[in-house]
């Protein structure tokens, strides 16, 4: 289980979110979504250990979390097999040891022997982003860590990765904290949507999912959807959002 | 198989650099033609002095005199420079700190120096490899403080939430960053060090190519002050092509688009 425990947290004196409590149960993906400054990708960095809360606590009962952060955050200086392998050296394995299961988890990921030879710089944007899903994936996580990791790429790629992620995450059991400005994109994949806004702060709405993620027709996700805006705090969220845009 | 190729690769990347090289010697031909002997002795005639002068053995001795000198105060101050460059760039207190001597020592000529070291050390060796050490710290303190100043954060946090151990993170994260930043600062204080080191061997030394070329312009020798001044630009040009560069290339093979586009670093260099 993952969960805030009433935390806040302020930055250069500006409060980022106060008194913010969220759980997250074991094999459940959750989607966190809301317009950007309302501190998505905090509560994440919270979760990852690489930010401290001012106050409250966070409780956390899984012991190898795995993280896609929205750019692929290679090492330029690395193939991309070794960009894989990061975790895993990292952790003290050799690789004698681990080379056939890159390669395996490679292949399902859409990367051949090749690619894996390559410098990240002579790979495509979506291949990058494969290699840091295979990263965090090859190291067996329990908890997937996901701070909008498709949101550079285009529309059929992203859809493409979508897929193979909730296959992923299916298969293993995995528990994931999913970012996204999308609600399309958290309907599809999700079991629950988190609602967050700047004003108010914090998590404004949750609702849970009929269905199974990654299985959902197209038409089910739209309705949920429109649902979900029609709700006015939602809506409020959501249209802030829009303003800012133009 | 794969190093063969590298290695025909790399030769052939020099026929580009000998295009320009023997473009240099024509127009320096084409001087001689117009000026004459006394002014600017044919290349021909230089390279046969220098010729005389390997056989006497004075080239060597003296070419070994400068490159001890040289390579030695660059060691020196590649490694003093690179480590409290990487120092300064880890706490900002100390960079400010160090900036503003950094600036002053850049601002003082290498002749000063000279002036300076040929009063505290004589007209020994020392003098040239002193100089060449203060004139060169600055070069590779300045790119060790800007390699460690834009170290990528977003890289260490993925390398923390992946459990990477501080050791590591430095070695695999912030190492090679710094690096790509440290060896064109290197090869700019090599080449520098060279430079240094003639004309401090000319002003406060009795051997080393520097001495040789003093001996040579009192004797108004022009064709040994050239093929001096061509031995001095070969012992560099080797001392880059032979080592730093194959050893650049090695370790920012990451850094390269695939084979037969590998000069697009020379050119940023140059």
């Amino acid at each position: 289980m993952l969960a805030w425990k009433s935390v806040s947290i302020s930055r250069m004196g500006q409060e980022i979110f106060s008194d913010i409590s969220l759980e997250i149960g074991q094999g459940k993906i959750v989607s966190l979504v809301g317009p950007s400054g309302c501190g998505k990708t905090t509560l994440l960095m919270i979760a990852a250990g690489l930010m401290d809360a001012d106050s409250g606590s966070l409780e956390c009962g899984f012991r190898n979390p795995g993280m896609v952060f929205q750019e692929p955050r290679l090492l330029p200086w690395k193939r991309a097999g070794d960009n894989m392998a990061f975790g895993l050296v990292a952790r003290g394995q050799k690789s004698i040891d681990f080379r056939c299961r890159i390669e395996a988890l490679a292949a399902t990921l859409g990367l051949d022997r090749r690619d894996l030879d390559k410098y990240p710089h002579e790979l495509s944007g979506g291949m990058r982003q494969r290699v840091a899903l295979g990263r965090a994936l090859v190291i067996e996580p329990d908890l997937l860590l996901l701070d909008e990791p498709f949101s550079a790429l285009d529309i059929g790629l992203r859809q493409e990765l979508q897929d193979l992620l909730v296959r992923q995450i299916s298969e293993r059991g995995l528990t994931a904290v999913f970012i996204t400005h999308d609600l399309v994109e958290a309907a599809r994949i999700s079991d629950v949507i988190v609602v967050m806004d700047r004003h108010p702060r914090g998590i404004v709405y949750q609702h849970a999912m009929p269905g199974i993620p990654g299985c959902r027709p197209e038409r089910d996700i739209f309705s949920a959807v429109g649902d979900l805006l029609a709700v006015p705090v939602v809506a409020r969220a959501f249209r802030a959002q829009d303003i800012e845009k133009l | 198989m794969g190093v063969v190729k590298d290695i025909a690769v790399y030769f052939w990347s020099v026929w580009g650099a000998l295009v320009g090289l023997f473009l240099f010697v024509a127009l320096w031909e084409a001087g001689h033609a117009v000026y004459g002997d006394f002014i600017l002795p044919a290349p021909a005639d230089a390279l046969a002095r220098f010729g005389d002068f390997v056989h006497d053995g004075s080239a060597v001795s003296a070419a070994s005199d400068t490159a001890i000198r040289a390579i030695g105060g660059f060691a020196v101050s590649g490694l003093i420079g690179s480590l409290v460059g990487v120092m300064a760039g880890l706490s900002i207190t100390a960079a400010r700190a160090v900036r503003p001597v950094v600036t002053v020592l850049l601002g003082i000529p290498p002749i000063a120096w000279i002036v300076l070291a040929l009063l505290w050390f004589g007209p020994t060796g020392m003098t040239p490899m002193f100089t060449v050490i203060v004139t060169s710290i600055p070069i590779t303190f300045a790119g060790a403080v800007e390699g460690t100043r834009t170290l990528d954060r977003d890289l260490e946090d993925m390398a923390r939430i992946f459990r990477a151990t501080r050791l590591r993170i430095f070695v695999d994260v912030h190492l090679p960053h710094i690096l790509s930043y440290l060896f064109p600062a290197w090869i700019t204080a090599l080449g520098m060090a060279w430079k240094v080191a003639v004309m401090a061997e000319l002003l406060a030394t009795s051997d080393g190519i520097g001495a040789r070329m003093a001996t040579a312009r009192v004797n108004l020798d022009m064709a040994a002050t050239m093929a001096w001044i061509v031995a001095t630009v070969g012992l560099l040009l080797m001392v880059e092509y032979l080592v730093l560069e194959p050893l650049k290339r090695r370790t920012e093979t990451w850094r390269q688009r695939p084979a037969g586009h590998g000069n697009s670093s020379q050119m940023r260099r140059m």
